[in-house]
């Protein structure tokens, strides 16, 4: 499952209530906001370019943000959509931590993805250990590798591996 | 009317079940389909029913008898594998207990049938696991049919659904929670917040696993029944067979109360899938959105077909149960009979 990077910048009028009215249709549209800036410097007299930095699973719902708003009769400048964001979760059941997690995390890496979170739920030494990670990459091809190379690390390891 | 004359072969929990019900739905079966079933035989592992008459055995009589060997019919010692040959009838029913390593006794008793000029229905894992192609081989050069409906997914018609209702799609791959048992144990740790050893524990005292689990948890069942499905369904006439060992295998022993608990905190559920897709065949377990229609919950099996044209299709319901299985054994016999009446027709 994949997701987009999406960089929306509005045109939005110096009065209360106005970023409320834009983050509506956004999250509506299932928009799963990671940052909102505003360009002071580029402000105008009565109104201020906003960025909205946000996530979208479905592309065919950026053309309706981008309506709801201009039906709200605010002024899209200009999006960008950035290359399609791949997501994949995995458990790792056993001794983690006793085999290196460094040296995964290390090889997990360098299939040229990201590990964006790690969680990891820990019993007495002795018992398995249960570690989730967060895995993201800008190519569907670059996950598939990097699974192939959780699989040998687990089985080299003697660990579990449960994919999504 | 025509009449079905039936050896059926194994008279356990599937085998007392289809007799139960040939006998509720006699005047069904006469009324829409215009068959009429004789049970010309029911063998055990020590002997067997025998019928002296042409209109077949009394079954309510099997059925309700205290001690079998009682029954005015029983024949001590005789064996389904010599009687097969000998007698006449239209449709072997066997009914024996699954053996993965070699298959008997089901397979010798499915090899005396086709060679003696009778159809086969089974749901019976073993013989098709460990000798597919023979059997089907064996099948078409004595003109014969071999169903074996209730061999996976239990009341579930999944070769129906790719024989008869796919005929326009190509199906591509499959996926499919294939055990019962594994999963009753893994919706259990879900919803009760139990570990692993209770669950097992419990679904052994409700008769769900047996008193050795490894067969079902172990992925061994589920793998048998993804061989069958892969070489009845995806394989193409050009392609080989593939073979048991081919299938990659994981337990579901060694998953932590807390992986659990991880998966659910992203609408995750761990369940021990099936797989056959981009030549990989593999049973373990994975992490499915909570939402996933596969992702059914307690004994409930699911099978997702993706296909080319129909695109994803999933079909859910009881793997296992004597009536459920026995459901797909009739199924399988009158599919056999209305193919035979039509094969008469065109001669
Ligand atoms: N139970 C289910 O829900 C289910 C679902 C899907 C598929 N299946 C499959 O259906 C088959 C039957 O299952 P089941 O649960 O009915 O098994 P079951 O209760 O153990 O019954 C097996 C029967 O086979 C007989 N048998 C064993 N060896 C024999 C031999 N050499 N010749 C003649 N009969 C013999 C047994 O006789 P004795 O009584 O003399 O031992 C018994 O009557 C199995 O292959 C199973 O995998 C079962």
């Amino acid at each position: 499952m994949g997701s987009y990077n999406i960089r929306l910048e509005l045109e939005l009028k110096d009065t209360p209530g106005q970023l409320l009215m834009a983050l509506e249709p956004i999250a509506r549209f299932g928009g799963n906001i990671r940052g909102i800036y505003h360009e002071r410097e580029r402000k105008e007299v009565d109104s201020l370019p906003v960025v909205f930095l946000f996530e979208l699973e479905d592309l065919k719902n950026l053309s309706r943000i981008k309506t709801a708003l201009e039906d709200k009769g605010i002024k899209v400048i200009k999006f960008l959509k950035d290359a399609e964001i791949f997501k994949k979760i995995v458990l790792l059941i056993g001794h983690v931590f006793a085999t290196n997690i460094l040296d995964t995390l290390d090889r997990i890496m360098a299939c040229g993805v990201r590990v964006r979170e790690v969680y990891a739920m820990i019993n007495r030494p002795e018992d398995p250990s249960t570690v989730k990670l967060f895995i993201e990459a800008d190519e569907q091809k670059k996950l598939d590798i990097t699974m192939e190379e959780l699989e040998k690390i687990c089985e080299e390891k003697n660990l579990m591996l449960i994919k999504s | 009317m025509a009449d079905v004359r039936i050896i059926l072969v194994g008279f356990g929990t599937v085998g007392k079940g289809f007799l139960n019900v040939v006998i509720e739905k006699k005047s069904f079966l006469k009324e829409i389909y215009g068959l009429n079933l004789h049970i010309n035989a029911v063998f055990k592992s020590d002997g067997g029913f025998i019928s002296n008459t042409n209109t077949g055995l009394d079954i309510q009589s099997l059925l309700s008898i205290k001690d079998y060997k009682e029954h005015p019919q029983w024949v001590k010692d005789v064996k389904a594998y010599d009687k097969i040959p000998e007698m006449e009838a239209d449709i072997v029913v066997e009914l024996t207990p699954t053996n993965i390593g070699d298959g008997e006794p089901g397979l010798g008793h499915i090899r005396q049938a086709l060679k003696s000029g009778k159809d086969v229905v089974t749901a019976n894992k073993g013989p098709l696991v460990v000798a597919f192609q023979e059997l089907i081989t064996l099948a078409e050069e004595n003109k014969r049919f071999l169903h074996y409906e209730g061999a996976v997914g239990g009341a579930i018609p999944v070769f129906s659904l790719a024989r008869e209702n796919l005929k326009s799609s190509k199906i591509i791959s499959i996926e499919g929670i294939l055990n019962g048992t594994t999963n009753f144990i893994l919706s259990r740790m879900v919803s009760e917040k139990i570990p692993f050893e209770i669950a097992l524990k419990e679904a052994q005292e409700l008769g769900y696993a047996e008193r050795d689990p490894s067969y079902d948890i172990d992925g061994i069942d589920a793998a048998g029944k993804l061989l069958i499905l892969t070489n009845t369904i995806l394989r193409r006439p050009e392609e080989r067979f593939v073979k048991f060992d081919e299938i990659k295998i994981e337990s579901i022993r060694n998953i932590t109360q807390e992986a659990v608990e991880l998966a659910e905190e992203n609408n995750l559920v761990i369940k021990h899938v099936a797989s056959a897709k981009e030549g990989k065949l593999e049973v373990g377990p994975k992490l499915l959105p909570k939402t996933s229609p596969l992702a059914v919950s307690s004994t409930l099996n699911s099978i997702t077909f993706k296909s080319d044209l129909a695109g994803e299709i999933t079909i859910i319901g009881e793997g296992a149960g004597g009536r459920e299985t026995a459901s797909a054994v009739l199924t399988d016999i009158i599919t056999i009979f209305k193919k035979r009446i039509k094969t008469k027709n065109n001669n």
